[in-house]
């Protein structure tokens, strides 16, 4: 990785009940700028999560705090002043569940954390081809699936959002940029999609303004 | 929440005063615009630009330079929550434009 490239620390939830994929994680993570928190049943998993969910959120601006940034620059209370967009509320950059999570079905565990905040990003780790298609049909896109066996830099990729910002690049945009934002999974996946879409409207415009 | 992060939302709320405190000229509203719209690359800039003209509904932004409100309000339309990212650097290079003039 070049060395003029911000780099933030990630981190991670992960709900696994195997020790010998324990410390797999921890020791491809330690290196890896993840801070990781382990989980090793579904009750742990979604007590931790509630717990990171509730300091994300004290950690959130408050409307105490816009007014006092108001109040810093002489605004009165009823001066404009532009939120552009709801702080993003993220306990982990990425939650990872096991095909099976001691007690219960991975699925579960996803669908409560999703019901939490429809934003987090949730990566299974599946170990067979049945699983990987029973998450695609039961979550469509709105989680990532990593089948066993697989290349520790393929996770480290995936966690990463590579493909997302390949994507970007290709379309020239200034990866760079949008690194130093430090934008989440979901919000990479939007800017993306907005691109695209500007893209294609205005691909149908010049066909239609040429035909 | 990284350091980091934290920094991000800071910068991500409340940068601007009201919606008629468009304090600098239109140049320079120009100008800081094309530099922010040049991290999007050849390709979006150019569509994005007219997209935003007509956003703001204005002919051209040579003729008249957006306010910040119409801006946030056109990059809102156009890439939804994602529009600060744009907003952010639109309002770093004013900055530094306005560091330079002065």
């Amino acid at each position: 990785m070049s060395t003029n490239l911000i780099t933030f620390l990630r981190k991670l939830l992960i709900a696994e009940n195997n020790k010998n994929d324990i410390t797999f994680y921890q020791s491809l993570f330690s290196s890896r700028n993840f801070r990781v928190l382990i989980a090793t049943d579904s009750k742990e998993s979604l007590r931790k999560y509630r717990a990171e969910m509730e300091n994300a959120v004290a950690a959130t601006i408050s409307k105490k705090q816009i007014r006092e940034k108001k109040e810093k620059k002489g605004l009165k209370s009823k001066d404009h002043f532009f939120v552009f967009s709801s702080p993003v509320v993220m306990p982990f950059d990425a939650v990872m569940l096991n095909h099976r999570v001691s007690d219960t079905d991975g699925i579960h565990v996803a669908k409560e954390i999703l019901s939490i905040n429809p934003h987090q990003r949730i990566v299974f780790v599946s170990e067979s081809t049945k699983y990987t298609t029973e998450l695609q049909n039961e979550f469509k896109e709105k989680v990532d699936v990593i089948q066993k066996p697989f290349y520790p830099e393929a996770l480290i990729e995936l966690l990463e959002s590579a493909e997302l910002y390949r994507a970007l690049k290709d379309l020239g945009v200034n990866v760079q940029k949008i690194r130093e934002a430090n934008l989440y999974h979901f919000q990479l996946f939007d800017l993306l999609a907005a691109c695209r879409e500007i893209l294609r409207e205005n691909d149908g415009r010049e066909k239609k303004d040429n035909g | 929440m990284t350091d980091a992060k934290k920094k991000t939302t800071d910068k991500v709320t409340g940068m601007v005063a009201s919606s008629s405190d468009n304090r600098f000229p239109p140049d320079v509203v120009r100008q800081a615009l094309d530099k922010a719209l040049d991290n999007l690359g050849p390709r979006l800039k150019p569509v994005l630009w007219d997209l935003l003209e007509k956003e703001c509904r204005t002919t051209s932004f040579r003729e008249r330079a957006p306010t910040l409100l119409q801006l946030e309000v056109a990059l809102k339309n156009v890439f939804g929550d994602t529009s600060y990212i744009i907003l952010d650097w639109f309002l770093e290079e004013l900055e530094k434009c306005r560091k330079d003039e002065s």
